[in-house]
């Protein structure tokens, strides 16, 4: 049964975030370099490091008339937002905040994302921004209600908004088993409000980068790892969701939810590089017509048997 | 938390909300304005965790950021303006706006003061929310369910009205078109 | 250590990230830079802000000339330029630039001016938008610079949200190029290798504007291997299993199907008929077709002929379609806009 932490754990949970953000970004490095043939994917998997560096000691761009203010403001929320995300999230036996109502917060948190997107593309007066973050809000519907029922099968399941409850409910059976639909929608969506590959459209090829267009410097470091803290946030509510959290034999309840999230946030990198990407408005009519259907029959289903 | 940090959290977020809410009206651009708006929410959403209405503080939120995005997408939709490149006024009707936020102002200071409040010696329930949803709806649940659903039949049946294009203009007057007739095309195939 | 040592030391190690900018006339040194950037572990930049290295493919004289210092302009610090005018010469310039961009002293020099001018959109008042609504437009040019954009085509667009109200084709610098055209005429090796080489970088164009990233990148090393000379036999392999999944892939086919449709009626030339994804499709077979005959004098695709139509068609294709379409019926066009110019020029 999850508990609150410590409160030193407040502190530790940007380093813990951070740790996996970086180890995505080595993986994603190194697939990358495998399919282009460069030379060693070891030497990729330290890319992120050297790119780091390199936005370190890059110059912030400043554009023409731009808002600077909230164009700033983007990657910060966005960063912010990511590891407040987890914040709720258990790591064996212990989350930073147990809140009465978690899965309303990791939502709320994940919602930052589209004021932050959208403001990174308006704010740099760039029409290539402009157009990438129409795009991301426009999809946001399409992505949040399958995410929100898929959240919300989870929650009926064990009758509870709260992150420890849910837990407790896996102790026999993890709920990816009797509602994978929601288990694989969340994925999906995930993968989306944290617009990273398939669902890559705000900071596509086609639009010059996109919401990325006009960033550089620490402004683009900030945002770029926003972005993965949220995917990690995402994977690592998924484990707590719907894979018994710090739930399994032999291990320490901490080291299952470390390994777990690293298989599925290795999972989710995995399937950005092995899938073109999702065209937008492909996507918005599938979200509606067959992803929102599907997972309210599930919340339908789980609240039948819960019954 | 203690009662004095309570007091102090309750000001700063008070303050703050009525801060933001002042700079809505002194930007020229849209977007500054839309964002100091959310600002001035989530300054309220703060007052409502502070009475430990944890559901209700998250949702302002959750719905206030939804809300307030949303509200930019037809902004963009309706004006092409990166940045602010036009900026523009958030005034508009000056004098009729200041006479109704002067009135209503006062209204509702003035029953602060003038009406005689009830007070109890009651102790405070375990769960003040759902006692007070038990006592204002209990009896009436099943009204309640209907008038939400009656609600929401409402709405989609205003979209199904408002809506430029039906299933005729999509899919011909026979309804015999295999594809529908979109600007873009969907991602369902049908 | 102080901070100028540090940042010294940070130079010293970060990734290249070139913007590759190709005018026309560009198109062998693209082609050996592209290959080059790729070999040495480098990535290409999608824009101007991401680059630090900005590499010039082709006679950058006229209007392309300012358009490459407009871009040169937006690149943030540190920051270094190549100019690749002969594809031999091109290895020997990334190496100048990169010891540049690693060169604190030369770096330390402050940016000229820190508000980089970047595409600044211009208002053009109100129109019509396809719900009969009234909203602001937008005049905004699609190219010359811009990643996976045909070489000196330049689109002069009226943007409403993402929907392209107007379009009106623009082919600036093709007289500078002075009719060197690498496909059809002047490329090194036999036309066999050649015309498998431009089908696969044209479908490796259009799947990394489709996001297929790594089915595009596999396409580009297809395209090298050809062209690099090596055996037939060896490229069948890999060759086949690519336009296998490209022919394949579900989902390619859910996103590109429609986009970008001609109509039968506009008399396309055949190779250009249907839509984005018909012409993958095409694209995909006829460099496996193509592997037979690698090493014998075929005849080449009249690409001017297939630029003329794109050019001429351009402009009714792309109205009304939103930006990310209108890029991907470009890029499953791209008119080779070379081959164009060197016809004009060999009619005159």
């Amino acid at each position: 049964m999850p508990e609150p932490g410590p409160w030193w754990s407040a502190l530790l949970l940007p380093a813990v975030v951070a740790v996996f953000a970086a180890g995505a970004c080595s993986l994603d490095a190194a697939l990358r370099a495998r399919t282009a043939g460069a030379p060693g994917p070891a030497a990729a998997a330290l890319l992120p490091v050297r790119s780091a560096a390199g936005l370190l000691v890059q110059q912030r761009r400043r554009t023409p008339a731009a808002d600077t203010l909230l164009w700033r403001t983007a990657g910060v929320a966005l960063l912010a937002a990511g590891v407040l995300a987890s914040l709720v999230t258990p790591l064996g036996r212990w989350s930073v905040g147990d809140l009465s109502v978690g899965i309303v917060w990791f939502n709320a948190m994940e919602i930052v994302a589209w004021g932050a997107v959208w403001l990174a593309g308006w704010g740099a007066n760039s029409m290539f921004g402009l157009v990438a973050g129409y795009r991301f809000v426009a999809q946001g519907l399409a992505y949040e209600l399958p995410h929100m029922f898929a959240l919300t099968s989870a929650a009926i399941g064990a009758g509870s908004l709260r992150v420890a409850d849910v837990v407790a409910a896996q102790r026999d059976l993890w709920f990816v088993v009797w509602m994978p639909v929601a288990f694989v929608v969340f994925l999906l969506t995930v993968l989306a409000m944290a617009f990273r590959p398939p669902f890559d459209q705000p900071t596509g090829q086609d639009v010059a980068g996109g919401v990325l267009a006009e960033l550089s410097g620490v402004d683009r470091l900030v945002f770029l790892a926003g972005r993965w803290v949220l995917l990690v946030s995402g994977a690592g509510m998924a484990v707590a969701l719907f894979l018994g959290a710090g739930g399994g034999p032999l291990l320490p309840g901490w080291l299952w939810s470390v390994l777990k999230t690293a298989a599925v946030l290795a999972v989710l990198v995995w399937a950005g590089h092995r899938l073109p990407a999702v065209r937008m408005e492909r996507f918005a009519e599938v979200a509606w017509l067959v992803l929102i259907p599907a997972t309210l029959l599930q919340a339908l289903f789980v609240s039948i048997l819960v019954l | 938390m203690c009662p004095v940090w309570r007091e102090i959290v309750f000001w700063l977020c008070a303050a703050g909300a009525v801060a933001s809410g002042i700079v809505v009206f002194r930007v020229d651009s849209m977007a500054r304005a839309t964002f100091a708006l959310l600002a001035s929410f989530l300054f309220g959403a703060g007052t409502i965790l502070l009475v430990e209405l944890t559901y209700l503080g998250i949702l302002v939120v959750l719905m206030m950021i939804m809300e307030m995005v949303i509200m930019v997408v037809f902004m963009v939709m309706y004006m092409m303006n990166p940045a602010g490149l036009m900026p523009m006024s958030m005034l508009h009707n000056q004098k009729g706006s200041l006479a109704i936020a002067g009135g209503t102002f006062a209204v509702l200071a003035a029953g602060v003061y003038l009406v005689d409040w009830p007070t109890s010696r009651a102790p405070r329930p375990e769960q003040p929310v759902y006692s007070l949803g038990e006592a204002l709806m209990g009896s009436k649940m099943l009204v309640m369910i209907v008038l939400g659903l009656a609600l929401f039949a409402t709405i989609v049946a205003t979209v199904v009205l408002a809506t430029h294009r039906g299933r005729y203009d999509r899919y011909g007057d026979r309804l015999d078109r295999d594809r529908p007739d979109d600007p873009v095309r969907g991602g369902v195939g049908r | 250590m102080d901070v100028t040592d540090l940042t010294a030391l940070l130079l010293r190690r970060i990734p290249v990230r070139p913007l590759v900018v190709t005018v026309p006339g560009g198109t062998g040194a693209r082609l050996r830079v592209e290959r080059l950037i790729r070999t040495r572990g480098w990535y290409p930049a999608a824009s101007p802000a991401e680059a630090n290295l900005l590499v010039v493919a082709g006679p950058a004289t006229g209007e392309p000339a300012d358009a490459v210092e407009h871009v040169w302009e937006q690149l943030p610090a540190p920051r270094a330029r190549a100019a690749v005018l002969d594809p031999g010469h091109a290895d020997g310039e990334l190496a100048a630039a990169e010891a540049t961009l690693r060169d604190a002293f030369r770096q330390r020099r402050p940016a000229p001016d820190s508000v980089h001018g970047g595409a600044e959109p211009e208002m053009a008042g109100r129109g019509e938008d396809r719900d009969g609504l009234t909203l602001d437009q937008l005049h905004v040019p699609l190219g010359p610079v811009l990643p996976g954009w045909p070489a000196g085509l330049v689109v002069r667009t009226v943007l409403q949200g993402d929907v392209l109200q107007e379009a009106e084709v623009d082919t600036p610098g093709l007289a500078e190029a002075g009719g060197r055209t690498w496909w059809w005429g002047e490329g090194p090796g036999p036309p066999g290798r050649r015309r498998a080489a431009r089908h696969l970088d044209t479908a490796a164009t259009l799947l990394s504007i489709a996001g297929d990233d790594r089915a595009a990148v596999a396409a580009r090393r297809l395209r090298d291997g050809v062209l690099t000379g090596l055996a037939a036999a060896e490229v069948a392999r890999p060759l086949h299993q690519w336009a296998r999944r490209v022919r394949r892939s579900p989902l390619l086919r859910w996103s590109l199907a429609g986009v970008g449709a001609v109509p039968a009626d506009a008399a396309p030339p055949p190779e250009l008929a249907g839509d984005a994804l018909a012409r993958l499709r095409r694209h995909a077979t006829a460099a496996e077709a193509a592997l037979d005959r690698f090493d014998q004098d075929v005849p080449l695709p009249d690409w001017a002929e297939q630029a003329q139509w794109t050019v001429e068609a351009l402009p009714w294709l792309l109205r009304g379609s939103e930006l990310a379409l209108a890029r991907l019926t470009v890029a499953s066009l791209d008119p080779d806009l070379e081959a164009l110019a060197a016809r004009e020029v060999a009619g005159a």
